[in-house]
């Protein structure tokens, strides 16, 4: 099943064949050991190497459109670490519970960062 | 005439103020031989500047070369890029790009830069190339205004908090600088409130397209440089320091070393090899992001401070330094990125 899925990845982008096989060793590799991976696009630019960042964006958005990845919103908090994952960027309030202080905070841009998934 | 040229030279002196840093204005007294030392911006110029220009000491038009090359080095966020030698080198073509500007409605600048322009909208100002025996790279340099936001004052009013913030406008400059040896540096002046430039960047990059087309370029990962810097950082602890280095798992799980004070050095510390661990463990894990700090040395006039973080192909330098300067940082961490 992600073989048929890969292949119509590799359909999409012939010339980028190359970063899309190691996207499915990626996947592959994620999924025979436990535990969710998680990538922000910056490390999945090193891992599978395309020509360039715009065709990684289109490569990994249609990965997530045929289920091979999933794709969040993540705010930071200023210690470090996630407070929240969500779906869309539309779906993150303005002020935050920030668990790792214990107090609410006001949501800034810099504190957003976005995160591919490997297993659901 | 006489005010025209206090009025001239008063214009540089504000302009230096703003664009450059009193490490660099006393960095290029010290390499003519005068004295540099200056605690103040008012101490540099009425002690300093006026005296040495009103007895021909130093020239305005060295100081308008100096603002020049200043305001073009530090206080940005630098964004790599590569492509093929032979594009680099058909793009930087100066008939092609005289004709471009032209088109552009830019042939002014064929003749010479906007020197101290504060255009409305972003606005090449200048394009130049610098050669030995070929054309070695071509630069272009765009100005912009950009409002900087001051928090004025806070007040409670009608059980309603408000923050009163006063709007300033300033001239920042972004610059890209294209290598026959088709390498592409995009700076993109620093903001005081943000640390994402994907907007900036992309409007940078929609300006310049006729004469550097994006879509030839791809971006230059600097992880390798992050690795190996991080791994020899003993072995470098002469030329750099380390006050933070994060490394992050394949579980997005992170361990932050950061030394207590922003003058030490996390090499050789236990906080430092904590980071190892997790690197020699996880095979998987890698450095997202670090601060270091390149020594003063013979060869850097004044210790500069380099952010390793943001997107896979930028970098910062936080604080205005030299051009001097800025060429050696960039060029090592080029070196570690082989």
């Amino acid at each position: 099943m992600y073989s048929t899925k890969f292949d119509t990845l590799i359909d999409e982008f012939p010339e980028e064949s190359a970063a899309v096989g190691r996207l499915l060793e990626l996947v592959r590799d994620g999924e025979s050991r436990p535990g969710i991976k998680e990538y922000p696009p910056n490390r999945l630019y090193d891992v599978l190497r395309p020509s360039n960042f715009r065709v990684l964006v289109q490569i990994l958005s249609s990965a997530v459109d045929k289920g091979l990845l999933r794709r969040s919103f993540r705010v930071l908090s200023s210690t470090g670490g996630g407070i929240g994952d969500f779906d869309s960027i539309v779906d993150i309030p303005l002020e935050l519970y920030d668990s790792r202080m214990g107090r609410n905070v006001e949501v800034s841009q810099d504190a957003i960062e976005l995160i591919f998934f490997i297993k659901q | 005439m006489p005010d025209d040229h206090n009025n001239r030279n008063e214009t540089v002196l504000d302009l230096l103020a703003e664009a450059t840093s009193l490490d660099v204005v006393s960095d290029f007294l010290r390499k003519k031989g005068l004295r540099h030392s200056a605690g103040s911006w008012k101490d540099m110029r009425e002690k300093r500047l006026v005296p040495y220009l009103d007895s021909f000491q130093i020239s305005l038009d060295e100081l308008v070369n100096l603002l020049s090359s200043a305001e073009e080095s530090g206080d940005q966020h630098i964004f790599l890029f590569h492509c093929r030698p032979e594009d680099a080198v058909a793009m930087m073509d100066r008939a092609q790009t005289q004709g471009q500007l032209r088109a552009a409605g830019l042939g002014h600048l064929v003749d010479g830069p906007d020197m101290g322009r504060v255009p409305s909208t972003p606005t090449i100002v200048e394009v130049r190339w610098e050669a030995a025996d070929v054309d070695l790279n071509m630069v272009i340099k765009v100005a912009e205004v950009r409002t900087k936001r001051v928090l004025e004052r806070e007040r409670t009013l009608n059980g309603k908090f408000i923050r009163i913030y006063s709007d300033k406008q300033v001239r920042a400059i972004n610059v890209a600088k294209l290598h026959r040896a088709g390498f592409l540096e995009l700076r993109i002046q620093s903001h005081d409130n943000t640390n994402k430039y994907d907007g900036d960047l992309n409007r940078f990059i929609r300006l310049i397209n006729t004469f550097f087309p994006i879509a030839r370029f791809g971006e230059t990962s600097l992880s390798t440089a992050k690795d190996a810097m991080w791994a020899r950082r003993d072995e470098l602890r002469e030329l750099i320091r380390y006050t933070d280095a994060s490394v992050v798992d394949e579980q997005g799980n992170r361990i932050k070393a950061a030394t207590g004070s922003d003058k030490s050095n996390l090499s050789d510390s236990a906080a430092g090899k904590s980071v190892d661990y997790v690197l020699r463990e996880d095979v998987n894990a890698y450095c997202s992001d670090s601060n270091i700090w390149f020594y003063k040395s013979d060869k850097l006039s004044s210790e500069v401070h380099v952010l390793l973080n943001g997107a896979s192909n930028e970098f910062a330098i936080p604080r205005k330094c030299s051009a001097a300067d800025y060429e050696y940082v960039l060029n090592q961490i080029r070196h570690f990125n082989r």
